[in-house]
C-alpha cells in the first residue's frame, strides 16, 4: 500500500452537491483540504443533447440509476427487497450533474416535527439557525426564483429572477387558482440570465437530467468546485474509498482507498464523509475495527437505518390544448405546497408537496414518460403519440417520509463493486402515513389538473425507480443513543469524523433536498473552521 | 455494417417492426427507419441479441401455429393479432422489443424531422418561452403569508 505524503488538516470523501460546498467553505478559510471522489469529471463536451439521437443516454449512460447505468466509477445496489430503488450520479458533482436543480427549503416546521406533530424527531437545530447558510448557498449555486411566497418566511431576495412559466406552467397555475390553492414558481438552481463564471442562461431545452450544455443548470463541478481549486482545495478522482481506519486513540487516522487498482493510504486530522445516504452508511459499515465490530461510528446502531426517500406518484393529464410541454427546465415549474402541513382531518400526519414538471423529447414521450407505461404499439401508435406529446402536464406528489428503522441500509455479503469492496443492500417499504399520503395527493393532483382542463388523468404511484433522495442513514441528534451525528454533524462516537451529506437528515420534509443539506454541510464546515484547534 | 441477420431473417424483422409502428399518411413505418438501429444494437450486445433474435423467431413460429404460414406471408389484418399473443407469451422481452423500436424509430432524423420542431433536438438553441409575467401571483399574493409558524 502507498502511503500519500501531505497530510491535508481536512479530508474529505465525495465531490458532490455536499463535498464541494464543504471544500469550497474550508479551503477559503485557509485550511488544507483534500477531496476523494470515485468518479471523474464531466465535460459539457460529454453531453450530447445537439444529436438526433441525445434521449437515448437517459437509458444507458445517463441512466439515473447505477444499477442500469453501471460505469466503471459506479457501484451495484442490491435493491431487490426495496420499494423504491437509489438512483445517484458517480463523478465530481455527483449527482448535481443529473439532478433538476429544484431547489425549495426545508419549512419551518420540518425542523419540529416531534414537537408540532408527536412523531419521528426533531434537529438540534432551527430553519433560522440554516438561513443564512441558505442565503450563502443560494448565491453560490445560482438561483432563480420570485420573491414573497407566502407559504415561507421572507427570504432575502432571490440571486435571479423566476424562469419562464411557459404555456405548461401557466395552464396548471389556472387549476391551482380555480381551486383557490397555493402555487408558486420554483426556486430553481438555474441560472435565467447570465450568472456566475461563464454560466449562459437557461434556453429552456427539457433536457436538465442529462446535463446542461450551457451552465444554466448549477452543478458543484461548475459552481463550487472552480473556487475551491483556486482557493488551494485538492482533488483526487477515480479514488474509491475501501473504509476509513481508527487509531488506538479512538480518533480516525486515515482513508484507505483504490485507485487505478493500487491502494493508497490518506491521512488527515479531519475527516469528512460526504457520500449521499446510501454510500456513506457503506462506508461506515465497511470500516470495522475492534473499536467498532458493527461499524464505524455505530455504538448507536443506529449507522444505515431509518432510510428515506420521499416517496412520490407522478399524476399526468392529458390535455386537447398543445402545451409546450418541453419547452422548460424537465423539474422546474411551479411547485404548490397547500398540503404540506399536518391536517388531521385527512386521516395522516405531515404533508406533501404538489411540483410540476415539464417533459422532455420525442422518445420519453413514446416511452411513457412520468406514466411509465409506454404509448401502445400497433394500428393506433401515431394516433396517440399525437395526442399526447407535448400536450401532456406531469404532477409529482413528493410525500414526506418518516423514519422507520427497519427502512435499511446494509451491508451485501455476495456483491461488490469493480474493486472489490462489499456493496450495499436496500430494505425498504413504504409506510402506512404515507401511503395514505400518496392517496390523498393523487385525488388533489388529479382534481387539479382536470381544474385546469386536462381531458384525461393517469397515476402511477411509487414508481421505483424515483429514489432521488437518499437521507436518514446516520442521523442528527442530542442523543447518543439514538443519533450519529450531533448537532454540528458529528460523530458521537469519533471525535474528529464529521458527515454532512442527506445521510444527517432525521426526518425529509416533503421537498427536494439539496438547498437544505447544502446549507446544513455549509453550516458543519463554519464549525469546524471555528473549532479546529479543538477537534 | 456487419450483418447479424440472414436475408430472410432481416425481411422478417422490417415486417415485424411494421407492424409494431406502422406507416401512416405523415410517418414512416419503422421496418424502414428502424430495422439498422434494432440489428446494430443486436450486433453490440449479447442481451439485446437475444431479445431480437427470440422475438423474431417467436413471431414466425405464432404465425405457423396459427395460421401455417410464415409470418411474412399471412394477410396484414392477421398480423397484429398475432403479435399480441406473442407479447402476451414474452411480456418482459417482447416490453424491451418495443422499446428498442422506439429507441430507433424516435431518435432517427427523419422521423424527427417531420414530428416537427419541438420534437428536435434540444440543444444548443433550446425552446421558446414568453417572459415570466409578475401579474400571474397576484392572487396567491392576496391570500397572504400562509407558512406554519414554529
Amino acid at each position: 500500500m502507498t502511503k500519500s505524503n501531505e497530510n491535508p488538516d481536512v479530508l474529505i470523501i465525495g465531490a458532490g452537491a455536499t463535498g464541494a460546498a464543504v471544500a469550497w467553505s474550508l479551503s477559503r478559510a485557509g485550511i488544507s483540504v483534500m477531496c476523494l471522489d470515485q468518479g471523474d469529471w464531466v465535460s459539457s463536451s460529454d453531453y450530447h443533447l445537439d444529436e438526433p439521437d441525445w434521449e437515448l443516454s437517459r437509458w444507458s449512460d445517463f441512466h439515473a440509476a447505477p444499477n442500469h447505468r453501471g460505469l466503471k466509477s459506479d457501484y451495484p445496489i442490491n435493491d431487490g427487497e426495496s420499494a423504491i430503488a437509489p438512483l445517484m450520479y458517480n463523478a465530481v458533482g455527483g449527482s448535481t450533474i443529473h439532478w433538476g436543480a429544484h431547489f425549495p427549503r426545508f419549512h419551518p416546521s420540518d425542523f419540529k416535527v416531534r414537537s408540532l406533530d408527536g412523531v419521528a424527531e426533531d434537529f438540534p437545530y432551527s430553519y433560522e439557525d440554516l438561513v443564512p447558510f441558505f442565503d450563502l448557498n443560494d448565491r453560490m449555486m445560482g438561483v432563480s426564483g420570485l420573491d414573497g411566497d407566502p407559504f415561507y418566511p421572507v427570504k432575502s431576495p432571490r440571486p435571479m429572477p423566476p424562469l419562464a412559466l411557459g404555456k405548461l406552467g401557466e395552464t396548471i397555475a389556472g387549476g391551482f387558482d380555480k381551486l383557490g390553492w397555493h402555487w408558486w414558481p420554483a426556486d430553481a438552481a438555474i441560472a435565467s440570465i447570465p450568472y456566475g463564471e461563464g454560466r449562459g442562461a437557461c434556453n429552456y431545452g427539457s433536457s436538465c437530467d442529462l446535463g446542461c450544455m450551457t451552465g444554466a443548470k448549477a452543478s458543484t463541478d461548475i459552481t463550487y468546485w472552480p473556487q475551491a481549486l483556486r482557493a488551494g482545495a485538492q482533488l483526487i478522482t477515480n479514488a474509491r474509498v475501501r473504509e476509513l481506519v481508527v487509531g488506538d486513540d479512538g480518533r480516525l487516522k486515515s482513508a484507505i482507498y483504490y485507485r487505478n487498482g493500487q491502494l493508497f493510504e490518506q491521512k488527515a486530522q479531519i475527516i469528512i464523509v460526504a457520500c449521499n445516504g446510501i454510500g456513506t452508511p457503506r462506508l461506515l459499515l465497511n470500516s470495522i475495527s475492534h473499536q467498532f465490530p458493527n461499524g464505524l461510528a455505530n455504538n448507536s446502531g443506529l449507522v444505515g437505518k431509518n432510510l428515506m426517500f420521499h416517496p412520490a406518484a407522478f399524476v399526468t393529464g392529458y390535455f386537447d390544448e398543445y402545451l409546450e410541454s418541453n419547452h422548460g427546465p424537465i423539474s422546474n415549474s411551479i411547485y404548490s405546497h397547500h398540503f404540506y402541513e399536518t391536517d388531521t382531518n385527512r386521516g395522516f400526519l405531515r404533508g406533501y408537496q404538489l411540483q410540476v414538471a415539464h417533459d422532455s423529447g420525442p422518445l420519453w414521450a413514446a416511452r411513457g414518460g412520468t406514466r411509465g407505461e409506454p404509448i401502445p404499439w400497433g394500428a393506433m401508435h401515431h394516433e396517440t403519440f399525437k395526442n399526447r406529446f407535448n400536450r401532456t402536464l406531469a404532477i409529482a406528489v413528493l410525500t414526506e417520509d418518516l423514519p422507520e428503522e427497519q427502512n435499511r441500509v446494509t451491508i451485501d455479503p455476495h456483491l461488490a463493486d469493480g474493486d472489490g469492496i462489499p456493496s450495499p443492500k436496500v430494505h425498504y417499504r413504504v409506510g402506512e402515513n404515507t401511503s395514505k399520503m400518496l392517496d390523498h395527493g393523487i385525488a388533489r393532483a388529479t382534481e387539479v389538473l382536470q381544474a385546469a382542463g386536462a381531458q384525461d388523468v393517469h397515476s402511477n404511484r411509487v414508481p421505483k425507480l424515483a429514489g432521488w433522495h437518499l437521507m436518514g442513514t446516520a442521523r442528527t441528534g442530542l442523543d447518543p443513543d439514538r443519533s450519529v451525528v450531533d448537532g454540528w454533524g458529528r460523530a458521537h462516537d469519533v471525535p474528529n469524523l464529521f458527515i454532512v451529506d442527506g445521510s444527517v437528515l432525521v426526518t425529509s420534509g416533503a421537498v427536494n433536498v439539496t438547498s437544505t443539506i447544502q446549507a446544513i454541510a455549509l453550516r458543519t464546515a463554519q464549525y469546524i473552521e471555528q473549532n479546529r484547534k479543538d477537534l | 455494417m456487419s450483418n447479424l441477420l440472414s436475408q430472410e431473417q432481416r425481411s422478417l424483422l422490417e415486417d415485424v417492426l411494421d407492424n409494431i409502428i406502422p406507416g401512416s399518411d405523415e410517418m414512416p413505418a419503422a421496418g424502414l427507419v428502424a430495422s439498422d438501429f434494432v440489428e446494430r444494437s443486436a450486433i453490440g450486445s449479447v442481451a439485446i441479441k437475444r431479445i431480437v433474435l427470440d422475438i423474431v423467431s417467436a413471431t414466425d413460429a405464432m404465425a405457423g401455429l396459427h395460421h401455417n404460414k410464415r409470418f411474412l406471408d399471412v394477410s396484414d389484418s392477421a398480423k397484429e393479432s398475432l403479435l399480441k399473443i406473442v407479447e402476451e407469451q414474452n411480456k418482459g422481452i417482447f416490453s424491451d422489443f418495443v422499446n428498442l423500436v422506439y429507441d430507433g424509430y424516435y431518435t432517427n432524423p427523419s422521423v424527427i424531422d417531420l414530428l416537427g420542431v419541438d420534437a428536435g433536438v434540444p440543444q444548443p438553441t433550446g425552446f421558446s418561452n414568453p417572459p415570466f409575467d409578475p401579474g400571474i401571483v397576484d392572487d396567491v399574493r392576496m391570500r397572504g403569508p400562509r407558512y406554519r409558524v414554529v
